[in-house]
């Protein structure tokens, strides 16, 4: 009976994937080869035949109709056991584990991409990339395997070793294997004056402020598509002077040909080089004021297009829009005043049908000593109208063109002005020949180390610990210089817009793309000072005490990366991180390792970089006077924030007090967080507690800042740190 | 008299950045108050030398525009001596910094308070809460005024600030 089930193919064995496989007493023997082969033992056929068979017959014999895998090989170990064959169980057990881990380790991975390709794990590590989309979902099954093919074929062992043990974290790994850079200033002066190409046209240099503010969209777009961060604008007012000027001279002439009779010694393609304050168009004064006119609201309808193809054009898989960014501010010429003055009406103005406060570009208004700071200066009222913008829309940010750490840039040349990118990077001083130059440059890449991590394992020791991060900002440098020469080795043609165009400047192709990655900059960040400073000292740097030992580990920070730039002649700088799903993720592997530590652990974030915790109770002006007393050891990019009521739009007096304390305290970059609630039925704007205080409606959106940037509603687009870090941020002003 | 808390830099109370004193004791009481805590003019602490040391102290940063007195109602009748008294010595110490004054009394009724020399800002009356308005800056309702106190009393007429 028994010999007929097997035969008629009715005892099955079970599979780990659940299927049912016919019983095949040849696979045990198999099996039990492989094993006896590395165990030297003679005979083995024979042994090998007769342990199987031994195994068969049991089975038969208990009338076993189907069989789990892992109880046959749990049979297959005792059997071998049993015949004294130790030696040879031990290899089988070892086989049977190897395979395990395998399995495992496999299956992990499948888990991973299970879960992202079917939004089953929604971490909201960018608050700008929409997990549940479908290319959402495609771009996450594909970063867990980019991210596990890097780790284990890109990199060194310490490399990999110090990412995995929270200690210098690799940022943006999913980008890794590619070898793709972060972010890059694009060099739009350039670019507009001489047109550009892509794969499937080329494009002439545009004639109109019209179009040219529509090819700074394009552009970004293109840029954004070579590379996994921002694209920025550095001095977008001063670029856009020639193309408005065109404008006018358009309008200008209609003018003479319907309004007022007259004409001009000079043609179209002169125009760009001629002021339209130039006498030569002032003489006619009706053919002025319509061409005056007509220019100004061209100019505000194309920077209103330009806004809303940063906020439409969803060019990354996850319906990313680009991190884009928008320097002005500076330029006291009237075409580039005209400019300025229409991306804050626009931002003003807000955007749609409920007038919503843009979520990009990020603006950053640069504040520059006789130019905008105070009453009398010629962009005085651009200023005013800049913080107006901020009190409505949080954006522009402020950056500070007088910092001492830019020193050295050219007044007469807007390139070197010092600009960011949103999130904070800025392009210091390029050891290569661009000096202060931001056009064309960006961050290749950069690392964060974890600093708490270092403490923990210094035991709270200060003298060891300096010991320790000296130690890890020697790898993080070898890190980044592995990483550098891997990106360093990809061919021109994986970025064919970038090297084609010299968007990335001074790519020499006989040299490789080498030559053009050499002048940005390769930044060692770093996370949680505040957490450090408390395993080390039990306070943090609000206290004198604690702000001694963070200037100290700053100037290791800043000596060490001064050293390898000279030393290895590339731009290394000090980063202080924006570490947005770092900041959660690096918590949670230490609260895993280490438990949850009052001060430390005790919230779902380490604070970034070296920012007063955002709970801490203080003024304003004390905030600033205490980060104003780090920012100078940075020179890779920093942010200081303030966090403000909503009824500061009716203070600008107040937030001009506010942005000058922090620009005379040399506070290089500096934002403003003032809380956006928007109702989605009637628009209305302000801070809402869960409705609208106009029309009772319960949907709203609540726009929150996250590592320089807006980005949607933070309740649904944070992590899970962030949300918590959000709401733990404290308004500043200090009560008796 | 007596307060409830000293803001050092608030930027909800007034033009530019401010202290803020918050006093108990009104005798308004209107309905929808936000601070109907402050009504009992024993309510919080007792306002000593070492609270105007204090408020002397956080007005002194340049980036501080001046003071503004709020409550409660700083003009209860039993507040009115102590506030004389520390906005005369604040005049004194600090003659460039301006001084706000929430009241629920209308202009005119205390229009001729010895106190009144010393305010660079009154915002005066009730709140009331058919007349509120979330959009208004520094006051709740349309029927308060934001009043330049000197021009106001100079013109014998009300002068109020364009917010």
């Amino acid at each position: 009976m028994a010999f007929i089930l097997e035969r008629m193919g009715i005892m099955k064995v079970r599979k780990r994937n659940g299927k049912l496989q016919q019983f095949n007493c040849e696979k045990i023997y198999d099996a039990i080869c492989a094993a006896l082969n590395s165990a030297n033992v003679t005979d083995k056929n024979h042994v090998a035949w007769e342990i199987a068979s031994e195994i068969k017959q049991e089975l038969i014999l208990n009338n076993t109709k189907i069989i789990e895998i892992e109880t046959l090989q749990d049979l297959v170990e005792a059997k071998l056991m049993i015949s004294g064959l130790t030696d040879v169980a031990r290899k089988y057990i070892r086989y049977r584990y190897d395979r395990e881990r395998i399995r495992q380790s496999k299956s992990k991975l499948m888990i991973d991409i299970s879960e992202k390709l079917n939004a089953t794990n929604v971490e909201n590590q960018n608050a700008n990339l929409d997990e549940k989309s479908f290319s959402g979902r495609m771009n996450e099954a594909n970063r867990v395997v980019m991210k596990d093919y890097a780790l284990y074929n890109c990199m060194s062992e310490m490399a990999r070793n110090n990412h995995l043990n929270n200690e210098v974290y690799i940022h943006d790994l999913d980008s890794y294997a590619v070898g793709m850079h972060n972010c890059l200033s694009i060099p739009f002066d350039k670019l507009l004056a001489n047109g550009f190409t892509t794969r499937q046209c080329d494009v002439r240099p545009p004639k109109s402020i019209n179009t040219a503010m529509q090819l700074v969209a394009v552009i970004m777009q293109l840029q954004s598509l070579q590379q996994f961060g921002g694209v920025s604008a550095t001095h977008l007012d001063w670029t856009m002077v020639p193309f408005v000027r065109y404008s006018f001279y358009k309008h200008f002439k209609n003018g003479l040909k319907y309004v007022e009779e007259g004409s001009l010694d000079f043609g179209k393609e002169e125009a760009k080089d001629v002021s339209i304050n130039d006498e030569r168009y002032k003489k006619y004064s009706k053919a002025y004021k319509y061409a005056y006119d007509m220019t100004e609201k061209e100019t505000y309808q194309a920077v209103e297009a330009m806004y809303h193809n940063l906020n439409t054009l969803q060019s990354r898989s996850g319906q990313q829009l680009p991190f884009s960014s928008i320097n002005y501010g500076t330029c006291t010429l009237e075409e580039g005043r005209m400019v300025t003055k229409a991306l804050l009406e626009v931002s003003i103005e807000g955007l749609g049908a409920l007038r919503k406060t843009p979520i990009f570009p990020c603006g950053i208004f640069q504040c520059m000593k006789g130019v905008n700071r105070k009453p009398g200066e010629p962009n005085y009222d651009l200023f005013k109208l800049a913080l107006k913008s901020t009190s409505l829309r949080l954006y522009p940010n402020y950056v500070n063109v007088d910092w001492s750490n830019n020193a050295g840039y050219d007044i007469n040349d807007p390139k070197t002005y010092l600009s960011t990118m949103g999130c904070r990077t800025s392009n210091g001083y390029d050891i290569n020949g661009l000096e202060q130059t931001k056009d064309g440059r960006g961050n290749i890449c950069p690392v964060t180390i974890i600093m708490p991590t270092l403490a923990m394992q210094a035991k709270g020791d200060v003298e060891k610990f300096m010991e320790l991060l000296d130690k890890k900002i020697h790898e993080a440098r070898d890190m980044l210089l592995e990483r550098f020469e891997w990106i360093a080795s990809q061919p021109a043609s994986s970025a064919n817009f970038m090297y084609e165009n010299n968007t990335m400047e001074g790519y020499i192709p006989e040299e490789g793309i080498r030559s053009a990655l050499r002048h940005g900059t390769i930044v060692i960040g770093q996370l949680g000072l505040a957490e450090t400073l408390q395993l080390l000292i039990g306070k943090d740097h609000t206290e004198p005490e604690g702000m001694q030992l963070a200037k100290r580990i700053e100037q290791l920070f800043k000596d060490r990366c001064d050293q390898f730039k000279q030393q290895y002649k590339l731009n290394f700088g000090v980063y202080y991180t924006p570490a947005e799903n770092l900041c959660y993720t690096a918590l949670n592997k230490f609260v895993e390792k280490y438990g949850v530590i009052k001060n430390v652990s005790d919230r779902e974030f380490f604070t970034n970089s070296m920012h007063v915790p955002v709970y801490k109770e203080m003024t304003p002006f004390e905030k600033i006077d205490i980060e104003a007393q780090l920012t100078g050891y940075s020179n890779a990019g920093c942010i200081t924030y303030v966090e403000l009521e909503s009824t500061s739009k009716h203070n600008i007096e107040a937030l001009e007090t506010l942005v000058n304390y922090a620009m005379d305290k040399d506070i290089p970059y500096f934002a403003i967080n003032i809380p956006n609630d928007t109702c989605l039925k009637c628009g209305f704007t302000d801070e809402f507690n869960d409705s609208c205080p106009m029309c009772g409606s319960q949907e709203i959106q609540q726009l929150r800042r996250v590592t320089g940037y807006l980005t949607g509603n933070y309740k649904t687009a944070f992590n899970k740190g962030k949300i918590e870090e959000t709401e733990m941020r404290v308004k500043h002003n200090k009560i008796y | 008299m007596n307060y409830l808390k000293i803001e050092s830099s608030s930027l909800s109370n007034g033009l530019g950045w401010r202290v803020v004193l918050w006093v108990s004791g009104c005798s308004h009481k209107c309905p929808f108050c936000q601070n109907p805590e402050t009504w009992d003019s024993t309510a919080g602490k007792k306002f000593t030398d070492k609270e105007k040391e204090l408020i002397i102290k956080l007005l002194k940063p340049d980036y501080i525009k001046g003071l503004t007195l709020s409550g409660g109602d700083p003009l209860f009748e039993t507040n009115r001596n102590d506030i004389l008294k520390l906005i005369k010595e604040i005049k004194e110490v600090y003659p460039n910094k301006d001084i706000w004054l929430y009241t629920g009394y209308s202009f005119n009724e205390i229009k001729n308070l010895q106190l009144m020399k010393y305010i660079d800002v009154l915002i005066d009356g009730k709140f009331i809460n058919e007349e509120r308005d979330i959009t208004l800056a520094f006051r709740g309702s349309v029927n308060q005024k934001i009043i330049d106190v000197n021009k106001s009393l100079n013109n014998n007429e009300i002068a109020e600030l364009n917010l």
